[in-house]
């Protein structure tokens, strides 16, 4: 009977939580409009360059012409100078420069391996990368063409010739994000951070005190633990929800490969909730007034996003923060999805983070009935907390 | 109640007072003193090794000839690369899906004996594009040490054939080479690349929070009546400039940190910099301000607050360029401050660019200000009734 008193109860104070009923549906729907936003046309292409042309010849041309063609490239300009090129690039009016050396055409001739020179602005790095692959794949292209040329002139077949160019070849293929997207990259991972920033900022709106110093009525009723259990599972209930829309409809929507199946998904997404509403009521329990739960929320999205390994390799991240990241639910989450939905893995496979997040879910659980239960025993702290209160300054 | 109705504050009580709602307040303490300085050291140290080095491959060689393990042997002196051995290709397969392994690299059977006798035999390599920034890295550091290999297989074979001047047989194997540099980021240094930009992305969001915190500590009963009755623009300015004073200092602090305590190279000019560091800071303000007196409630304006400035790293267009984003997007992205701040600081620092060439950036950063106008408009039709306060005095 208690249960079923305590589940309505919260159930209706969650219902009249404006605040909360604000993060979890309308930051949600907001966040998967808003966030896959930039990302929407996936690789830039047709990046502008300028080409400095100090050799003038037909082969120099017909780089220029080949470059044009590549779809990562547009020669919006040619100038005579590095500095004109220098210019341009400080004005963000072009995102790199190629320099066709003197004597480009007689040197190729004559077989003495003249040099292209090509930069690109490093401060944007998808731009770079994609102004220096579409550059050294043009000029590999040509290469290739001089080399076949230059057989047949010695008299090779050119069906041979351009089978010969290269004494072993090498097909680089991408793998999973085969289209190399942009969007594909960042929205699944950022998506299951933004559901675990939402869950910290609502279970905290929930459950942290309206205003400081005011003690929770329901641990004066219930046992702190059946107080973490009812809201863990009406948060998880609710979570479920929003995770199979973002996971099934919006990434969906997005276009965006998916290769696990519901029941796994479901299976993963478990325990993950289950952890991160046990983190989210230990630090609900710790702040002091529930408007620093947004706060909190906030200013952690930036880090974790980071900590996740799927920005920057797991092996590159130095030891402490990749232990203290293994604290958050986030991370293995992010990583056994990653691997679940966007590449191919198996159940078995991602065992490791799924045991890592029962163990979280046990660790946060045990850790939130500890300090909801010390919260209700500890003596009320009104001295303290009013002094803390900025309103006592004027009243 | 220590201030009486009729008499009003004196500039040096409304400066006390801000300074006591900082003391006595641990959480804006934190959040102006030690907590951005450990998110600022904490993220940079995320990429502080600032390349990635010896990433994992795993070669899956069905040749077994001296050929395929001297090819072996060059990828792994790549710098970038690391080869791990494994049983089979299942193995390998299984390695790419968990991500253990960067790339999977297949070396066909009889590739010597293809080799030898010219038929051209293809390595197929596959890598994992999902981490984009690791795929990106080693399909260029794959193509760069299996190209080098195939110039020096091709050397010998020339060389061996009786041509006999190298010089000859490099330039009929490589016919042309390439120099590639990248500007304004030497090394190619990572960390430089997103930190620079995650840090202001960061600090964006700490402005709004701090700002929404301090203006909601004058909230009486969810509403501003009460504050703003009286010297409301007194009120108002002496809190913005004591919290913005503090929070323009921290912004110099973060940018001290970047470009002294990182070492990443500042080539333009400190002044502009600072000033827009500033007016990001002050535009800042004016849409925390809007939004409290709108909202009269701290957790819904730090709900908008968190809309427009959560996602400001994606929109600033470091990582993605502006150019490719849709005209949503674009819109979106004017109306988070930090974004012009951004654009200023790649052109000063990276560029080292003219002030003149930063203008229309802070231009529009103080473009924000005309939000004061629709705040001191709000302010005089909701708050300041001439009625009401003088049916208090």
């Amino acid at each position: 009977m208690s249960w079923w008193v305590l589940l309505r109860l919260e159930l209706r104070r969650i219902l009249a939580n404006r605040a909360l009923l604000l993060t979890v549906v309308g930051g949600l729907l907001l966040y998967a409009f808003l966030y896959p936003q930039p990302y929407i046309k996936q690789t830039p292409l047709q990046q502008p360059i300028t080409v400095i042309n100090a050799d003038g010849s037909q082969l120099s041309r017909q780089l220029i012409r080949m470059v044009n063609a590549s779809p990562l490239l547009e020669v919006t300009s040619q100038v005579a100078s590095i500095e004109q090129a220098q210019q341009l690039l400080v004005e963000r009016k072009v995102g790199g420069l190629l320099v066709i050396p003197e004597n480009f055409y007689r040197d190729v001739l004559l077989g003495r391996s003249p040099t292209l020179s090509y930069a690109g602005d490093a401060s944007y790095f998808l731009v770079y990368g994609t102004i220096v692959q579409g550059l050294a794949e043009t000029s590999a292209t040509l290469a290739a063409q001089v080399k076949v040329a230059k057989m047949v002139v010695d008299g090779v077949p050119i069906s041979l010739a351009s089978q010969l160019h290269s004494p072993l070849q090498l097909s680089t293929n991408a793998a999973f994000n085969a289209h190399q997207g942009y969007l594909d990259y960042v929205i699944p991972a950022v998506f299951i951070v933004i559901l675990h920033q939402t869950l910290l900022i609502a279970i905290g709106l929930h459950a942290s005190p309206t205003k400081p110093a005011i003690k929770p009525n329901l641990v004066r009723f219930f046992p702190a633990w059946k107080i973490v259990v009812v809201r863990s599972l009406l948060f998880v209930a609710i979570y479920w929800l929003m995770s199979s829309f973002y996971i099934g409809v919006v990434l969906d929507y997005y276009g965006v490969h998916h290769w696990a199946n519901v029941a796994d998904i479901y299976k993963l997404l478990l325990p993950f909730l289950l952890a991160a509403s046990g983190l989210a009521m230990c630090i609900a329990s710790l702040l002091p007034k529930r408007d620093y739960a947004t706060i909190v929320g906030l200013m952690t999205s930036l880090p974790i996003v980071f900590a996740c390994g799927f920005i920057w390799p797991l092996s590159s991240i130095p030891m402490p923060i990749n232990i203290i990241a293994d604290l958050i639910p986030a991370k293995p989450m992010v990583l056994g999805m990653l691997k679940m939905n966007q590449m191919g893995a198996s159940f078995s496979e991602v065992q490791h983070h799924f045991t890592h997040l029962w163990s979280l879910a046990g660790c946060y659980f045990a850790l939130a009935v500890a300090m909801i239960y010390w919260q209700s025993t500890s003596p009320p702290k009104v001295d303290a907390a009013k002094s803390a209160l900025p309103s006592s300054l004027s009243e | 109640m220590p201030h009486t109705d009729d008499s009003s504050l004196s500039l040096r009580q409304l400066v006390a007072q801000q300074w006591a709602l900082l003391r006595d307040n641990r959480w804006l303490m934190a959040m102006l003193t030690w907590l951005p300085l450990l998110a600022f050291v904490g993220v940079w140290w995320v990429f502080s090794s600032g390349l990635t080095r010896d990433l994992d491959i795993a070669v899956v060689d069905h040749d077994h000839s001296q050929l395929s393990r001297s090819l072996i042997r060059h990828y792994d002196a790549s710098p970038t690369l690391k080869v791990v051995s494994v049983s089979g290709e299942p193995e390998a397969r299984s390695l790419l899906r968990t991500g253990e392994v960067s790339a999977l690299v297949i070396i066909p059977r009889d590739l010597e004996k293809h080799t030898k006798l010219a038929h051209a035999p293809t390595v197929a390599a596959y890598y994992n594009s999902q981490f984009m920034v690791l795929g990106k890295q080693i399909n260029s550091a794959l193509r760069q040490s299996h190209g080098t290999f195939s110039a020096k297989v091709e050397v010998a074979r020339a060389l061996s054939h009786g041509n006999t001047q190298i010089l000859q047989a490099l330039g009929s194997a490589l016919p042309i080479r390439n120099q590639i540099s990248a500007l304004y980021n030497g090394n190619s240094n990572y960390a430089q690349f997103i930190v620079s930009a995650a840090l202001p992305a960061f600090w964006q969001i700490l402005i709004m929070a701090v700002m929404i915190l301090v203006l909601g500590a004058e909230l009486r009963d969810h509403s501003y009546k009460a504050w703003l009755a009286k010297q409301a623009w007194q009120k108002i300015t002496v809190k913005l400039l004591f919290f913005g004073s503090l929070l323009w200092l921290q912004g110099v602090l973060l940018c001290t940190l970047m470009f002294h305590g990182f070492d990443w190279p500042m080539r333009g000019s400190w002044s502009v910099l600072l000033l827009a560091l500033l007016l990001c800071v002050v535009a800042s303000q004016a849409i925390a301000l809007i939004f409290m007196l709108l909202f009269q409630d701290v957790a819904r304006a730090l709900s908008f607050a968190g809309a427009l400035t959560a996602p400001s790293f994606a929109f600033m267009g470091v990582t993605f360029p502006v150019s490719d984003m849709p005209w949503f997007a674009q819109f979106w992205r004017q109306l988070i401050p930090i974004t012009h701040y951004i654009e200023t600081q790649v052109s000063q620092a990276n560029y080292g660019a003219s002030a003149l060439q930063s203008l229309p950036s802070l231009q529009a950063l103080l473009l924000f200000t005309v939000t004061f106008i629709s705040a001191a408009w709000l302010i005089r039709i909701r708050f300041t009734q001439p009625g009401t306060q003088e049916l208090r005095s």
